[in-house]
């Protein structure tokens, strides 16, 4: 039997009837799962609903190559299922949500601790993997860190300056997103979208967008598609260059540091002065643009974008022409390709790996459907690979803002989105700065949300993190956690 | 006491449940373009070297007790500034049974700075003014 029958295909952005995506029992869901996986296909989303007394699970495959996702679901059971993790590790971190948030237990998971709300436990040292020995130590690190940033607890074990293995626990910024969103969409519900990851903004909004138009049947016109891609790509280029000073920052490399604190400011005032917010806030909003980027405005932004990759080009032209900072970032920190594929790495880190995965080539949707990024791949998988990906999108980003400048659509009137189908499921998948964000709907009887899973890039990637310091000296934690620069709050929701 | 400040403000920052936007706007800051240093305020790694806190963020439950050891952890005499909406009242968070909706539910807090997030010409016109260094119009 073609395994593919076992579940409804739609492509990227698209809703399904509920009742269209095949059922099956808990044993033959499973079985049907693994064999996809097997076959190649990547976990993108796997949660569980409640189904009267009883629950369900759902999951959501992507088969890159053909452009195609799969849906399945199970019929509704109570107590446990089978674990995936042990064959696909990549569905470790969705099991062990899943057990938390609806109390399924995943039968043979070999690491089963909560992921976000029951911090008591995820904290607690006995439930971090320990390594014994007379030499070995224990660094722990956070939740409150040395510099501004996010909340995350880390734990080393060290055989003196090596790594053995890192334990990274989140959930600090826990803030009950996807419960606030149930029998939405309500009025606040844009506003948490936007706050999922501030960092990301335009990523998150547009793949709530996406997922709300397919839900109403409704296109948005192209003039909101090209907005949306300027202000995607707006960001990728801020964050990236960013990253890149902060590497540079990372092995005392001032000069690039320093500029592009500074010019990241710069791309954000790009993202400010499209819709007043340097973060994208209010660019984004289903079923219409509530951008009007009118003639001046458009040369305005176009010529300070041209200034502003100049300068960013420049800035971090230099880190690269100083070989002892290319050296810094050489043979650090590497995942190889067969582990980054196996954990279910996505985004640039993927990418830095030798993935080839990339929502905008591989299920392109919105604006990407009629313009082309090109993708960049690095094979090595350490710091210096990502490093190196960042540098060649910022290129490619940069080149495709320049083409779309000239290629605004014409505005046209559209409608806000002011219901949704009732019993459909609609998957929406953006490639956002960091990586692949999966936002799966599902609407009850009278269309108001049953279930809203958000899947951000990071919560595919922490793992990766984990695994680039072991047999890593401690001292290239900084490095190598700049190269991921994952979000805390974008996973802990 | 904002008069003993006046002249050197270090200041820790912690981020309880923030997005990482307020976080963004108070790192540039720092950078070259804003250059903080110049008006004696400065960012530090240790409570132990701050003069008060930066707090973003709705207080998220999980980040609770770290963010009072924080505080606890800062020498008296000390300031406490809310920066951002979710900060000031929980923001589009606010009542969710997961934060504390707002920093004042659980520090005394002396200055809010609003926004979401708050431009970094707020911030700074914020520290300013709570400094009284404003300079005056002419």
């Amino acid at each position: 039997m073609n395994v593919l029958n076992s579940f409804a295909l739609l492509a990227n952005g698209e809703a399904l009837d509920w009742n269209q995506i095949p059922e099956y029992s808990l044993s033959d869901f499973i079985r049907n799962v693994s064999e996809e996986l097997e076959l190649g296909a990547r976990m993108v989303s796997f949660f569980a609903l409640p189904e009267g007394s009883e629950k369900r699970l759902v999951a959501v495959l992507a088969l890159d190559s053909s452009s195609v996702l799969c849906v399945s679901r199970s019929q509704p059971f109570s107590g446990s299922f089978p674990s995936l993790t042990p064959k696909y590790p990549e569905a470790h971190l969705f099991e062990r949500e899943i057990y938390e948030q609806y109390g399924l237990l995943p039968l043979g998971h070999p690491w089963l601790k909560p992921v976000r709300k029951n911090l008591n436990v995820i904290q607690d040292p006995k439930n971090f993997f320990s390594v014994e020995g007379s030499e070995i130590h224990e660094v722990s690190v956070g939740p409150v860190h040395a510099g501004v940033i996010e909340p995350g607890h880390f734990r080393f074990q060290c055989d003196g300056e090596e790594v053995l293995h890192l334990e990274i626990a989140l959930g600090y910024q826990h803030r009950g997103i996807e419960e606030a969103l149930l029998g939405g969409p309500h009025r606040l519900s844009i506003h948490q979208i936007e706050t999922i990851a501030g960092d990301t903004t335009v990523g998150h909004s547009t793949a709530y967008a996406q997922a709300l138009e397919a839900l109403a049947g409704v296109q948005a016109p192209l003039y909101a598609l090209w907005v949306r891609a300027i202000a995607l790509e707006l960001e990728r280029l801020a964050n990236h260059t960013g990253d890149l000073g902060a590497l540079a920052n990372d092995v005392a490399f001032i000069p690039t540091s320093s500029a592009c604190g500074k010019i990241r400011g710069d791309f954000l005032n790009l993202t400010a002065l499209l819709c007043g917010n340097r973060f994208g806030r209010g660019m984004v909003r289903p079923g219409f643009s509530p951008i009007d980027c009118e003639p001046k405005r458009l040369a305005l932004l176009s010529e300070r974008f041209e200034q502003t990759l100049r300068d960013a080009l420049q800035a971090v032209g230099w880190l690269w022409d100083s070989a002892s900072s290319r050296a810094r970032f050489e043979q650090v920190g590497a995942v190889d390709t067969p582990l980054a594929a196996k954990i279910g790495l996505v985004g640039l880190a993927a990418r830095s790996c030798g993935l080839v995965r990339d929502v905008r080539f591989d299920h392109p949707t919105g604006w990407y459907r009629f313009a082309q990024v090109p993708l960049a791949v690095w094979p090595d998988g350490d710091v210096f690979s990502r490093a190196k990906v960042r540098w060649l999108e910022m290129q490619h980003s940069g080149e495709f803002l320049k083409e779309q400048f000239n290629s605004q659509p014409e505005v046209e009137s559209a409608e806000k989105i002011t219901s949704l189908a009732p019993d459909k499921l609609s998957v929406s998948l953006i490639e956002g700065w960091r990586g692949e964000i999966c936002h799966v709907a599902l609407t009850d009887s009278e269309g108001r949300f049953r279930r809203y899973k958000i899947t951000d890039p990071s919560f595919h990637n922490w793992m990766g993190l984990a695994l680039a310091l072991r047999n890593q000296a401690i001292s290239d934690f900084p490095i190598c956690n700049k190269s991921f620069n994952l979000s805390y709050c974008g996973f802990d929701l | 006491m904002l008069k003993m400040f006046g002249r050197s403000l270090k200041l820790r920052q912690v981020s309880a449940g923030g997005c990482n936007a307020c976080e963004a706007d108070i790192n540039v800051l720092g950078t070259i373009g804003w250059d903080l240093g110049r008006f004696g305020i400065q960012y530090v790694a240790s409570p132990r070297h701050a003069d008060g806190l930066l707090v973003t963020g709705p207080v998220s439950k999980n980040m609770e007790l770290a963010l009072k050891k924080t505080y606890d952890a800062v020498s008296e005499p000390k300031i406490v500034i809310a920066i951002g909406a979710c900060a000031i009242s929980g923001g589009p968070f606010a009542n969710h049974e997961q934060v504390r909706s707002g920093v004042d539910a659980v520090l005394p807090v002396d200055l809010y700075i609003p926004g979401c997030p708050p431009h970094p010409l707020t911030i700074l016109d914020g520290l300013l003014r709570l400094l009284n260094r404003l300079e005056k119009q002419t």
